[in-house]
C-alpha cells in the first residue's frame, strides 16, 4: 500500500488548481511537488499509480497529472489506461515526465496532453501546469 | 551380300566412333561395337541385318536441349534424300532409365549402281561427357548468380535446390546448421511435389540420430564430401529406424547419394545433398568436384548473410545499449538538477529551506552523482570488453562472502519468490580482487539465476577455496540450459537475442567472462535442461602478474 503525500495541507487548498506527480523516485518526487507547491499549486504525490488511483476515489481529482511511466507496482501506462477509461475521470490533463529515450511516442500513445524529458527546467513543470489548469 | 571385307570391319572396330551402315530399307548392313555399344549392345554383328528402326526402339531421340525432334532431320534419313554431309546432336534417352546421351550423328551417301543399292554411313561420336560438363557449369553459373541476388539465404538455398533437379540430380536437399537449432533442412527438391512432402515426413518424423547418423551427419563429422556411388538394400536398411521407415526409404528410389559440405572460411556450415533416384543416372568423378565447388559457394552466401545479420544485430545491440545507458543516467541527472533549482528557488524568494531538508537535498545530489559515476563505468566497462580493449584493474583486498553478501542484499528485496541461501566456507576466502567488476559479475550471475528461475526456489551460493583458487558457485532451480547452448549463452550475440529490451546496462555473460579472466579466473557451467544451472567463477587468490 503506498500513501500518498500531502505538501500543504490548508484551508483554503480548494482554490487552488491540484495537480499530481506520479514519480516512484523520492527524490524527485518530493522536488516536483516542492517546485509546484511554491508556485501556489495544491500538489500532491504519489508512488505508483495505485497510490494516485486510491487519491482519485477520495474525490481529489487534479487537472493535470505529470506520470512518470516505468514504475514498480502500477506503472504509468497502466495508470494512464485507467485515467482514460473512467469517466469521472476525463478531464485530468497528463503530462508524461520519464527518461524515456521515445518518450514523443510513448506520450502519443496514452494519449497525454505533452511530455517532459528528464531531467528539464523545472520552469517547464510550472508552464504545463498553468496551460492545461487553465483551460 | 556383305560389301565390307574383315579387314575394314577391324579398322572400323578400333576408331573411337560408333559406326553404322544402312541401306535404303532401314536394315543395318554394317555397325562396329563401338556403335553397337552405344545402343547397349555388345558387338557390331548382334545388330547386323536388325532394321534401324527396332533397334533405336528402346530410345526416345530429343533435340539436344530435350525438345521433340522432328525423325526427317536424323542425318542418316538426310543422307539417303541427297543431302551432302548431313550432322546434328541428337539426345538419347532410354526408356530404361540410366540418364541421357548426347552423340554428334554425321552421315554420308555411299551411293549404289542403283538407288536400291545405296546405302549411308553413320557415325556417332559419344559427346555426353562434353555435354555434361556444359550443363554442369550452367548450373554453377545460375546458383552463383541466384546466391548473389540476396541476403535471404533461405529462400536462395531453394532456388538452388530447384535449379539442380533434375540438371544435376533427382533430388538436392541442403542443410543448415544452425547456431541454437542444430542441423536444419533449409531446402528440398524434386520434380514431384508428392514425393518432397513423403521425404520431408520421414525427415521430421525419423530423424538422424547418434545411433543412425544418415549421411548427412556422417558428412558432418568427417567434413568431406561423401558418395555412396550404389545404394544398396543393405544400406537402407542399417539407416532406417523401423520397419515403416525402410519402407519409405525404398519408395524414394535412392540409387546414389553424394553429400558435400557447404564451406566457408574453414568452417562447414551445413550441407548439400544431391540423390539420384527414378532417371537411373549415377554420380561421375566430375560431379563430385561441380558440386564441392556449388557448396562452397553456397557456405560462402551463408557467411555473407550471416556477417551482414551480425553487423547489423551488433549495431542494433549498440544502439539499444546506449539508449538503456542513457535512459538510466536521466533519472540521478533529473535530481541533481532538480535539487540545484529547488535550493536556487529558494534563495530567490528568500526562503532558505530548513537545514534537515537541506542535508537530505545534498545527500541525494551525492548519492545521484554516484550512480551517474556507476553507470559511466559500467558502460565503459562494456564498451571496452566489447572492443576487446584494455580495462585497466583496479585490485583491492577483499573477503569474497563481503561482495556476494552486498550483491545478494541488492536482489533479495526485489526477488520475491526466491529465498538465497549463502554457504561460506571457514575461513573466508580472501584475495586481491577488483571490487566493483566482481560486484558487477556476480551481479549478472545472480540476477540471470532469479531471472531463469521464473517459479522461484532457491537460489544457492557457495564461497570457498580450491588449491589457490577462491570460488563462488551460484545454484539455481530454473529452466536450466541445453547441451547445445552451453557454450553460446557467453556469445555476445547470443545475450543480445534473448536479452532483448530488459538489456539494461549490464555486461552480459560475455562481458562476465572476459573481466573475470582479466582477473585471472574463469567462468564454467554446469546445467540440465529443465533441472537448472550451476554457475561458478574462480579467482586466484594471488593476483595476476601484471
Amino acid at each position: 500500500m503506498q500513501t500518498a503525500q500531502n505538501h500543504s495541507p490548508s484551508a483554503e487548498s480548494h482554490h487552488r488548481p491540484r495537480v499530481l506527480v506520479v514519480d516512484d523516485d523520492d527524490a524527485l518526487r518530493e522536488i516536483y511537488v516542492d517546485a509546484l507547491g511554491g508556485s501556489g499549486y495544491d500538489v500532491r504525490g504519489a508512488q505508483d499509480g495505485r497510490a494516485a488511483l486510491e487519491l482519485f476515489e477520495t474525490g481529489w481529482i487534479p487537472c493535470v497529472a505529470f506520470l512518470d511511466l516505468r514504475m514498480p507496482g502500477m506503472d504509468g501506462w497502466e495508470l494512464a489506461r485507467r485515467i482514460r477509461a473512467d469517466e469521472r475521470w476525463q478531464h485530468v490533463r497528463i503530462v508524461v515526465v520519464a527518461a524515456h529515450f521515445r518518450i514523443d511516442r510513448e506520450a502519443a500513445e496514452i494519449g497525454a496532453s505533452a511530455w517532459l524529458q528528464k531531467p528539464f527546467d523545472l520552469g517547464r513543470l510550472e508552464q504545463h501546469a498553468r496551460t492545461l489548469c487553465d483551460c | 551380300m556383305n560389301p565390307l571385307d574383315g579387314r575394314l570391319a577391324a579398322v572400323f572396330d578400333s576408331v573411337a566412333d560408333g559406326v553404322t551402315v544402312l541401306d535404303r530399307s532401314g536394315r543395318i548392313q554394317f555397325a562396329n561395337d563401338t556403335a553397337a555399344q552405344l545402343l547397349g549392345r555388345s558387338r557390331g554383328s548382334e545388330v547386323v541385318g536388325m532394321s534401324g528402326a527396332d533397334l533405336f526402339a528402346e530410345y526416345e531421340l530429343l533435340e539436344s536441349d530435350g525438345g521433340s525432334l522432328d525423325m526427317n532431320l536424323l542425318p542418316t534419313r538426310r543422307a539417303f534424300a541427297g543431302e551432302d554431309a548431313p550432322e546434328m546432336v541428337v539426345r538419347f534417352r532410354s526408356r530404361n532409365g540410366g540418364g541421357d546421351r548426347w552423340s554428334l550423328i554425321r552421315a554420308r551417301l555411299l551411293a549404289g549402281g542403283r538407288t536400291e543399292e545405296d546405302l549411308v554411313v553413320t557415325a556417332f561420336q559419344d559427346i555426353t561427357s562434353l555435354k555434361r560438363s556444359e550443363e554442369r557449369l550452367r548450373v554453377l553459373a545460375e546458383a552463383s548468380a541466384i546466391l548473389g541476388e540476396s541476403i535471404d539465404y533461405q529462400a536462395t538455398l531453394q532456388r538452388v535446390a530447384d535449379l539442380v533437379v533434375p540438371r544435376l540430380a533427382d533430388w538436392c536437399v541442403v542443410d543448415v546448421l544452425e547456431w541454437t537449432r542444430g542441423v536444419t533442412r533449409a531446402a528440398i527438391a524434386h520434380a514431384d511435389p508428392e514425393r518432397v512432402t513423403l521425404a520431408r515426413e520421414a525427415w521430421v518424423r525419423w530423424p538422424a540420430d547418434a545411433a543412425r547418423p544418415g549421411a548427412v551427419h556422417e558428412m558432418l563429422s568427417r567434413q568431406a564430401p561423401m558418395l555412396v556411388a550404389e545404394v544398396t538394400e543393405e544400406i537402407l536398411r542399417s539407416a532406417a529406424q523401423d520397419d515403416e521407415h525402410l519402407d519409405v526409404l525404398r519408395r524414394l528410389g535412392m540409387g546414389a547419394v553424394l553429400v558435400v559440405p557447404l564451406e566457408a572460411r574453414g568452417d562447414v556450415l551445413g550441407a548439400l545433398t544431391l540423390v539420384q533416384a527414378e532417371s537411373g543416372r549415377r554420380f561421375e568423378e566430375a560431379d563430385v568436384e561441380l558440386v564441392a565447388e556449388l557448396g562452397r559457394r553456397a557456405g560462402a552466401a551463408i557467411d555473407v548473410a550471416r556477417l551482414v545479420w551480425e553487423t547489423q544485430e551488433n549495431a542494433r545491440l549498440r544502439d539499444e545499449f546506449i539508449a538503456v545507458a542513457s535512459h538510466d543516467m536521466r533519472t540521478p541527472l533529473a535530481a541533481v538538477r532538480g535539487y540545484a533549482q529547488l535550493a536556487q528557488r529558494h534563495l530567490d524568494r528568500g526562503d532558505t529551506p530548513d537545514p534537515g531538508a537541506l542535508a537530505r537535498w545534498l545527500r541525494d545530489i551525492d548519492g545521484s552523482v554516484d550512480r551517474l559515476t556507476d553507470l559511466v563505468s559500467e558502460l565503459l566497462d562494456a564498451t571496452l570488453v566489447r572492443a576487446e580493449g584494455a580495462v585497466p584493474l583496479q585490485l583491492t583486498h577483499l573477503h569474497l562472502g563481503d561482495v556476494v553478501r552486498e550483491v545478494v542484499s541488492q536482489h533479495e528485496p526485489l526477488a520475491e519468490g526466491h529465498r538465497f541461501v549463502i554457504e561460506v566456507e571457514d575461513p573466508e576466502p580472501q584475495g586481491t580482487w577488483d571490487a566493483p567488476r566482481l560486484g558487477r559479475v556476480l551481479d549478472n550471475i545472480v540476477g540471470n539465476a532469479v531471472k531463469f528461475s521464473p517459479d522461484g526456489g532457491e537460489v544457492r551460493i557457495r564461497v570457498g577455496r580450491d588449491g589457490d583458487m577462491a570460488y563462488v558457485a551460484v545454484t539455481d532451480h530454473g529452466i536450466g540450459i541445453g547441451p547445445g547452448d552451453r557454450e553460446l549463452i557467453f556469445n555476445p550475440m547470443y545475450r543480445g537475442r534473448n536479452a532483448g529490451g530488459v538489456a539494461g546496462t549490464g555486461l552480459g555473460l560475455a562481458g562476465s567472462r572476459r573481466l573475470v579472466e582479466l582477473m585471472g579466473g574463469a567462468i564454467t557451467v554446469e546445467s540440465r535442461l529443465g533441472d537448472g544451472s550451476t554457475f561458478t567463477v574462480r579467482l586466484p587468490i594471488e593476483p595476476p602478474a601484471a
